[in-house]
């Protein structure tokens, strides 16, 4: 039986860091496989709940990366084609929440997904999921210093990718996703 | 979750750019599903920690005990001391490391007490109830399975009308292979009559569905060990302590009435399944959060944590051993409750052990059972069944 401190120390944690960590996941495998992961880190998270250092964040953004990578490479063919159009779906999503507002705004997100799912990783763990480089370095297991060289080379190819966006986009304003980001 | 932004040196980096685009969708209200996430800390806490692999999932529980004899349904079989039997396939749940059932049964009594908050102009209760008894003859006896379904309305107005409806799609049956034999060369009786209201010349058929109005008898229910009225049930303790003192007087004058209970292990299983059964009757909220209470102060209660119920329902399950034994086998009577509201989900007794007499009550074997299909407040009037007639 569990004892009553560390149900609490859990609960309090799991209910402040639920939302960010099912952001993260849904980003990377889709809003529908994303609950199933966030429910394996935290079960995770209550397994090793000593382990846990502070602040919590980053070991389960990490634990989450874990898991996404860890059902990539198990998930058979029924599960990877929900995962794909769950991945899919949300980043068009993603570009349907910011098209109509800002064309700036479309544009980046439509060069973020041409660009590799390492370099998009590393761009949105700091852009979109609130961490500093030490923290997401942390996320990626690497140190700091090479996490920003990650960066730096993440955030060129995304430079590089919104000039080829906006040439294309006066070319042919409507396109679809491209595959690349599915897998 | 509070955004705070990315952390860039550049003031007009694409990275800032990326930021301003953060879509929509990943805004906390709009991605979370509250339930959802409530329901995935509840699973995670009844989790053992520190364990290198998941504990296996809780086995399906298929079958309910009615635990709640209501007057007008069971009065028959009372009165002649018939021990009514239902039967399942499942198996008691396996005692894996849970949450505590004081930890389930606190949540149930604040969910319960939330519920208080809602209103509407009855207490609505539709229960499938599901009934094994023994049928046939001394020389050739098999287990019969006898299913119907019950449904109450209680107005929350001082005076207001209730609604009572028995024999809701009332069915019986051979329980498994060898009774469906030993009925074939009974003749394949229908209805198939208990052996011992047969053994009193009682005849039994399958009626309509019958609609008793406001219970013009007073009796609404059975609780505490006697017949109780909806006053009665009204001036019940609303204090846990008050509650489990109430029945520990009620358990003393059965005994010293000649009631064959004895010893404190037999009180607490009587208790319990007395408080479980009030959670369904239409009491206020404060009691029903008493009931929880109580049965989490018991001594000998243990949790079964997340179980599914016959209908498929997950919820929180909680379980006490029963006094003596049923066809030969000891009992594990269980409790489900919903995570949402603290409301039942169903009441049942589990079989411990196979039955030496009876093949087909194996360890898992649900003996009694009842079913909430439906339970709450609501201000719907009551939909009778269409061939249902009146009794008063």
């Amino acid at each position: 039986m569990a004892d009553t401190l560390p149900i609490e120390q859990f609960t309090s944690m799991y209910r402040r860091h639920y939302p960010a960590v099912l952001a993260y996941a849904a980003s990377q495998v889709g809003r529908q496989s994303a609950e199933e992961v966030v429910s394996d880190t935290f079960m995770v998270a209550w397994r090793r709940l000593d382990d846990i250092p502070i602040p919590p964040l980053p070991w389960l953004l990490g634990v989450t990366r874990n898991h996404v990578r860890q059902l990539r490479r198990t998930a058979d063919r029924h599960r990877t084609a929900v995962m794909r159009d769950g991945t899919q779906a949300w980043w068009e999503r993603a570009v349907a929440d910011v098209a109509d507002v800002v064309a700036d705004r479309a544009t980046v997100i439509r060069a973020a997904v041409t660009l590799s799912d390492h370099d998009r990783e590393v761009l949105t763990l700091i852009a979109w999921h609130g961490l500093d480089a030490t923290k997401a370095a942390k996320v990626l297991g690497c140190s700091a210093p090479t996490f920003m060289v990650r960066l730096h080379r993440a955030r060129r190819r995304l430079e590089k990718a919104m000039d080829t966006e906006s040439r294309q986009q006066s070319d042919c304003p409507i396109r679809t996703l491209p595959t690349a980001l599915c897998r | 979750m509070t955004w705070k932004g990315p952390t860039m040196n550049s003031d007009n980096d694409v990275l800032r750019t990326l930021a301003e685009a953060r879509p929509r969708c990943l805004a906390d209200l709009d991605l979370l599903d509250h339930d959802r996430q409530e329901d995935t800390l509840r699973a995670i806490l009844s989790q053992p920690r520190g364990s290198a692999e998941p504990t296996g999932p809780n086995r399906p529980v298929r079958h309910l005990r009615l635990a709640v004899p209501i007057a007008a349904a069971v009065a028959a079989l009372a009165a002649i001391g018939v021990s009514p039997l239902l039967r399942g396939t499942a198996e008691p749940n396996a005692p894996v490391e849970v949450a505590s059932p004081q930890v389930i049964l606190s949540a149930a009594a604040n969910n319960v007490l939330n519920i208080g908050a809602s209103t509407g102009r009855y207490w609505h209760v539709a229960t499938r109830t599901h009934l094994v008894d023994v049928a046939g003859t001394d020389q050739d006896p098999y287990l019969a399975t006898h299913d119907d379904g019950l449904e109450y309305w209680s107005s929350q107005t001082k005076g207001g009308d209730s609604w009572f409806v028995t024999g809701i799609d009332e069915k019986s049956a051979p329980l498994g292979p060898s009774d469906a034999a030993a009925w074939k060369r009974a003749g394949s009786p229908q209805p198939i009559i208990p052996a011992r209201l047969a053994k009193l010349g009682e005849r039994v058929t399958i009626a309509k569905p019958t609609i008793f109005h406001n219970m013009s008898g007073g009796y609404y229910a059975v609780f505490g060990g006697g017949n109780v009225s909806l006053q009665d049930l009204q001036t019940l303790p609303a204090n846990f302590k008050a509650l489990t003192d109430y029945l520990a007087v009620k358990f003393q004058r059965l005994r010293s009435s000649g009631t064959a209970f004895d010893g404190p292990k037999e009180q607490t299983a009587w208790m319990f399944d007395e408080l479980r059964s009030l959670l369904v009757l239409p009491v206020s909220s404060q009691m029903r959060a008493a009931a929880c209470q109580a049965i989490a102060a018991l001594p000998g209660v243990r949790s079964l944590g997340r179980v599914t119920d016959p209908m498929g329902r997950v919820g929180s399950g909680v379980a006490m051993d029963e006094k003596g034994q049923t066809f030969d086998v000891p009992l594990e009577q269980q409790l489900i409750v919903d995570d949402h509201t603290g409301l039942p989900l169903s009441l049942q007794d589990v079989a411990k052990a196979q039955s030496k007499v009876n093949p087909e009550i194996t360890v898992g074997t649900a003996v009694f059972g009842q079913t909430m299909t439906s339970i709450g407040m609501t201000d719907a009037e009551p939909a009778f069944p269409p061939d249902a007639i009146h009794e008063n």
